[in-house]
C-alpha cells in the first residue's frame, strides 16, 4: 500500500508528459477526420494528382498538384538560398569576427529570429515586390522569387546561431591535433570540424527545412495568388500553407471545399512529420556515436 | 562486537564487466575503516553499492549482499530513501547547493519534513561543529555556500550529512581535492565524529589512513585482499601484495 | 612556395564568406532599419491607444489600442495553460531517466509538435476549439490554439535546462535520501529556472507574432472597442498587418499604418530578447559566487 503512495508524485508528474503524445494524436485524428468526407465527391487520385485546384468551377476541382509544385519550387529555391548563407554565416561568427564583436552580432540575430513572419511579409509585399516591378521591369513583383528571398531571412538566423554554437564547441584537442599537423585554420574547418559535425548539421537542415515547408504568411502575402503550375521562379504561386490561409475563412463548415482545405493540413501534417522524423533520428544516431556523457 | 555492515560475496558488474569480485568483509561499528588500493580497483565502486548510488546507471548489476540491521540493502524493497539517511556520503568533490550555508545543511531535514525551528537551529549548530566549519560561519549562516573555499565547501557537504544524524558516514577520497591545512581539519572532525558514527572512507593517501584508521582494507583489481586493524597491516601485513602497495610499489 | 599557395587559398576563402557573411547582416540591418523609419512616422500616443476606425475612402485612422490589448491578452491566457504543463513536462522528460522506448517516443512526439505548420496549429484550433468545443471565434478559442503552439517550446527548453545542471548537485540530494521529485524541484529547478524563464518569453515572442493560428479562430480587423469578453472576436497585431495589406478596402493607404503596427510588434519583441539577456547574465553572476 505504501508504494501507491511513494509513487504518486513521479505519477502525477508524468501527466503533463502524455499530453504532448495525446495532442500530436488529436491533431493527426482531427485532420484526418475533417478531410476523409472529401472522397464523397472527389476520389483520392483527383485530390493528389489533379492539375487543377478550383473551388470554385462548377463542379469544383481540389487538384493539389499545383500546390504541391509550387511549394516545391518555393521551398527549393528558399533552401538553396538559406542553408548555404546560414553556414557562411555560422563560419564567419565563429572564425573571423572578434570576440567583442561576437556578443552582439549573435544577440543581434537572435532578435532577429524572433521577428514574426507577417513583418517579413510585409516588406516583401510593400517595398521589394515594386521594387522588382517596376526597377528590374518582372511581370509581377509578386513571385517566387520574392518570397523564397523573404523565407530566408527568416530562416536563416536559428540553423547560423546552432551552427555557430556547434562550430564553437567542438573538442579543442581534435583542433590542436590539426594545428600540431601544420594544417591552415580553414583546412582545420573544412577537412576536420565540419565532416565532425555532419550529424548535428543534417539534423539541423532537417528542422530549417520543416520550417521552410511550413511557412504561410509570406508566401500568402508575397508569392501572389495564382493557383498555377509555375514555370520559373519569376511566376507567381500558390503553396499548400498559403491555400489554406487564404481560403479557410470564406468557407463553410462542412463542404467539400472545407474538407479538401483539412486534406490539404493533413498533406502538410504528415511531409513535416516525415521531415522532423529524419532529423530526429539523425540526431540520435548522432547522440549514440559521440556516445553518452 | 557486533558488526554494523556485513558485506558477503558482492559482485559488481556494469555491463559484461566485472568491477568487484566476492568482497566480503564485516565493518565494525563506530570507528573508521579506510579503504585503499590502487586508482580504478574499484574502491568508489564500492562504496557508492553501499548506498545504492549506483543504481542509476543502467548496466549496473550487483550479487551477493550487504547486511545492515538485519536486513539486506540491496534487495529490491529495500527502501532506498531510508537507507540514505542511514548511511550517508561526502563525495570527491565538494558538491554544496547554490543555496545558503543554512539551507545546505538543513536540506536533508526539510525533504523529512521537519519544520520545528528549534529543533533546526539546534541542528545545525551542531552539525557545522562536528564538521569544524560553525566557529568560521556562524556569522554568515545565510551567505551563498559557492563564496566558501574549496575546503569550507567540503566540510559543509559534511555537515549537510551529519545533519540527518546517519548511522553510518561513507567518504570517497573527500580530500584529495582539498589543502593540506582543510584536509587536516576533515581528518580531525573524522575522529571525533567517529565515537558516534561508523566512518568509512576510501582514500589513495596511506599517510591518511594511517594517521586516522582504525581499521584498513586494501582492495587490488576488484578483490578484497586484505582487512584487519590498522597498525597491524601498515607494520606487518599478512599478503604479499598488500605489503608490495605499502612500500609504495604500486599506487 | 606550397605554403605561400596555402595562406592564399587561406585568404581568399576567408574573404569570400566575410563578403556572403557582410550582405547577409547588411540585409537584416536594413529590415530593422525599414521598419523603423517607416514605421515611426506613424506613431504617436494617439496610434497607441484609440480605437481603429476607417474613413470612407477606407483610410485607417485611430489607433491600434484594441490590437495591442489583443495580442496581450491572447498571449498572457495562452501562456497561462501552457508554462505549468510546459514546465511540469519538462521537468518530468529531463529528471525521469529513459527507462525503454517509451521516453524516446515522447520526446519525438514533443519535438514533432515543435515542427507542426502553424496553419495546421489553426485548423486543429479550428476544429476542435471553434466547433466541437463550442466556443466560437473567441479569444478562448485562439488561446488556446497558441498555448498548444507554444508547449512543445516550452517543454524542450525547461528539459535542456534542468539537463544543463550538473550532476553532483542530484548526487548530493539523492545521498541525503530525497525522492527524485524533491531532487528535481527543491534543487536542480532552483538552478534551472533563469534558463527556464527565457524560454518562456522566447515562447511569448513567438505567440505574440504568429498570424495562421489566429486567422480562423478568432481575430478581426473591424473591432470598434476594446475587447470585453473572452468568447469574443479580438484585435490583434500580427492579423492587422496582415489584414490590412490584403483585405482591407484601400491598401496603398493603410501601408504606412501597417509599418507602424509592425514597428510595435517589433520593439514589443525586442524588448522581450532584452529582458531575456537581462535574465541570463544575471543567472551567470549568481552562479558563480564569489
Amino acid at each position: 500500500m505504501k508504494s501507491i503512495f511513494r509513487r504518486l508524485p513521479d505519477r502525477l508528474l508524468a501527466m503533463p508528459g502524455w499530453i504532448s503524445i495525446a495532442i500530436i494524436m488529436a491533431i493527426s485524428f482531427f485532420l484526418f477526420y475533417n478531410w476523409i468526407p472529401l472522397f464523397k465527391s472527389t476520389s483520392p487520385f483527383g485530390f493528389f494528382f489533379g492539375t487543377l485546384w478550383y473551388p470554385t468551377a462548377v463542379p469544383p476541382l481540389y487538384g493539389i498538384l499545383p500546390l504541391i509544385d509550387a511549394t516545391l519550387w518555393i521551398s527549393t529555391l528558399a533552401v538553396m538560398i538559406t542553408f548555404p548563407f546560414s553556414f557562411v554565416l555560422a563560419i564567419f561568427i565563429s572564425y573571423v569576427l572578434p570576440k567583442k564583436l561576437r556578443y552582439t552580432v549573435k544577440n543581434i540575430l537572435e532578435i532577429f529570429s524572433s521577428i514574426p513572419s507577417v513583418v517579413l511579409g510585409l516588406i516583401g509585399l510593400t517595398i521589394v515586390a515594386p521594387y522588382f516591378q517596376n526597377v528590374l521591369n518582372m511581370d509581377t513583383g509578386q513571385n517566387i522569387l520574392n518570397s523564397a528571398l523573404m523565407l530566408s531571412l527568416l530562416t536563416i538566423p536559428l540553423p547560423t546561431s546552432m551552427m555557430e554554437d556547434f562550430i564553437t564547441s567542438f573538442p579543442v584537442d581534435q583542433i590542436e591535433g590539426g594545428r600540431a599537423l601544420g594544417a591552415t585554420e580553414s583546412e582545420i574547418l573544412f577537412k576536420i570540424v565540419v565532416p565532425g559535425l555532419k550529424g548535428p548539421f543534417s539534423s539541423i537542415a532537417m528542422l530549417s527545412l520543416g520550417r521552410i515547408f511550413g511557412e504561410t504568411m509570406i508566401v500568402l502575402m508575397v508569392a501572389g495568388n495564382a493557383a498555377i503550375f509555375p514555370s520559373n521562379i519569376f511566376d507567381p504561386a500558390r503553396t499548400l500553407s498559403a491555400t489554406i490561409a487564404a481560403e479557410m475563412g470564406e468557407t463553410p463548415v462542412d463542404s467539400p471545399h472545407f474538407y479538401a482545405l483539412f486534406g490539404i493540413g493533413a498533406v502538410l501534417f504528415v511531409i513535416t512529420f516525415v521531415i522532423n522524423l529524419i532529423g530526429e533520428i539523425i540526431r540520435i544516431k548522432y547522440e549514440r556515436e559521440m556516445g553518452r556523457s | 562486537m557486533e558488526a554494523e555492515l556485513k558485506i558477503e560475496g558482492l559482485s559488481v558488474y556494469f555491463g559484461k564487466k566485472k568491477i568487484l569480485d566476492s568482497i566480503s568483509m564485516e565493518i565494525p561499528p563506530k570507528s573508521i575503516t579506510a579503504i585503499i588500493g590502487p586508482s580504478g580497483c574499484g574502491k568508489s565502486t564500492f562504496i557508492r553499492t553501499i548506498n545504492r548510488m549506483n543504481d542509476r546507471f543502467e548496466d549496473f548489476h550487483a550479487e551477493g549482499s550487504i547486511i545492515f540491521k538485519g536486513e539486506n540493502v540491496l534487495s529490491k524493497d529495500y527502501p532506498i530513501e531510508e537507507l540514505r539517511r542511514k548511511i550517508g556520503m561526502v563525495f570527491q568533490k565538494p558538491n554544496p547547493f547554490p543555496k545558503s550555508i543554512r539551507e545546505n545543511v538543513l536540506f536533508g531535514l526539510r525533504i523529512n519534513g521537519i519544520k520545528d525551528k528549534q529543533k533546526l537551529e539546534t541542528i545545525l549548530k551542531r552539525s557545522l561543529e562536528a564538521a569544524s566549519l560553525y566557529e568560521q560561519v556562524k556569522d554568515n549562516l545565510s551567505m551563498n555556500a559557492y563564496k566558501l573555499s574549496g575546503g569550507q565547501q567540503q566540510r559543509l557537504c559534511m555537515a549537510r550529512a551529519l545533519a540527518v544524524e546517519p548511522e553510518i558516514l561513507l567518504l570517497d577520497e573527500p580530500t584529495s581535492a582539498i589543502d593540506p591545512i582543510a584536509t587536516k581539519q576533515i581528518e580531525e572532525a573524522l575522529e571525533r565524529i567517529s565515537k558516534d558514527i561508523t566512518i568509512v572512507i576510501v582514500t589513495h593517501n596511506i599517510q591518511q589512513a594511517a594517521r586516522i584508521a582504525d581499521y584498513i582494507a586494501f582492495f587490488y583489481l576488484g578483490k578484497l585482499v586484505e582487512f584487519g586493524e590498522a597498525e597491524k597491516m601498515l607494520n606487518s601485513p599478512q599478503q604479499k601484495l598488500t605489503d608490495e602497495y605499502l612500500t609504495g610499489i604500486y599506487g | 612556395m606550397n605554403f605561400k599557395k596555402r595562406i592564399l587559398k587561406e585568404r581568399i576563402i576567408f574573404t569570400i564568406i566575410s563578403i556572403l557573411a557582410i550582405a547577409i547582416l547588411i540585409s537584416i540591418f536594413s529590415i530593422f532599419f525599414i521598419i523603423v523609419s517607416k514605421g515611426i512616422r506613424v506613431i504617436n500616443l494617439t496610434f497607441l491607444t484609440s480605437i481603429t476606425s476607417f474613413d470612407f475612402k477606407g483610410i485607417p485612422t485611430g489607433g491600434i489600442g484594441p490590437a495591442i490589448m489583443g495580442t496581450f491578452i491572447v498571449t498572457a491566457i495562452g501562456l497561462a495553460f501552457s508554462v505549468p504543463i510546459g514546465i511540469l513536462a519538462g521537468i518530468y522528460l529531463s529528471e525521469y531517466k529513459s527507462k525503454g522506448h517509451l521516453f524516446n517516443v515522447m520526446r519525438m512526439m514533443v519535438s514533432n509538435l515543435a515542427g507542426v505548420p502553424s496553419v495546421v496549429h489553426g485548423l486543429f484550433g479550428m476544429a476542435v476549439f471553434t466547433i466541437i468545443f463550442g466556443f466560437g471565434l473567441s479569444i478562448l478559442s485562439a488561446s488556446m490554439t497558441l498555448a498548444i503552439l507554444a508547449l512543445p517550446i516550452i517543454i524542450m527548453t525547461t528539459e535542456n535546462a534542468m539537463k544543463d545542471v550538473p550532476i553532483d548537485l542530484r548526487e548530493a540530494a539523492y545521498a541525503l535520501g530525497a525522492k527524485r521529485w524533491q531532487s528535481a524541484f527543491f534543487v536542480v529547478f532552483p538552478v534551472a529556472f533563469s534558463k527556464i524563464m527565457t524560454g518562456v518569453i522566447l515562447a511569448s515572442a513567438r505567440i505574440a507574432g504568429e498570424t495562421a493560428p489566429i486567422l480562423f479562430t478568432g481575430a478581426t480587423l473591424y473591432l470598434a472597442h476594446y475587447p470585453t469578453a473572452l468568447n469574443e472576436q479580438f484585435m490583434a497585431l500580427p492579423y492587422m498587418i496582415y489584414g490590412l495589406v490584403t483585405t482591407s478596402m484601400n491598401i496603398n493607404a493603410s501601408v504606412p499604418f501597417a509599418f507602424g503596427i509592425a514597428l510595435v510588434l517589433v520593439v514589443l519583441i525586442v524588448i522581450m530578447n532584452i529582458a531575456i539577456m537581462i535574465v541570463r547574465s544575471k543567472s551567470r553572476k549568481s552562479l558563480q559566487g564569489g
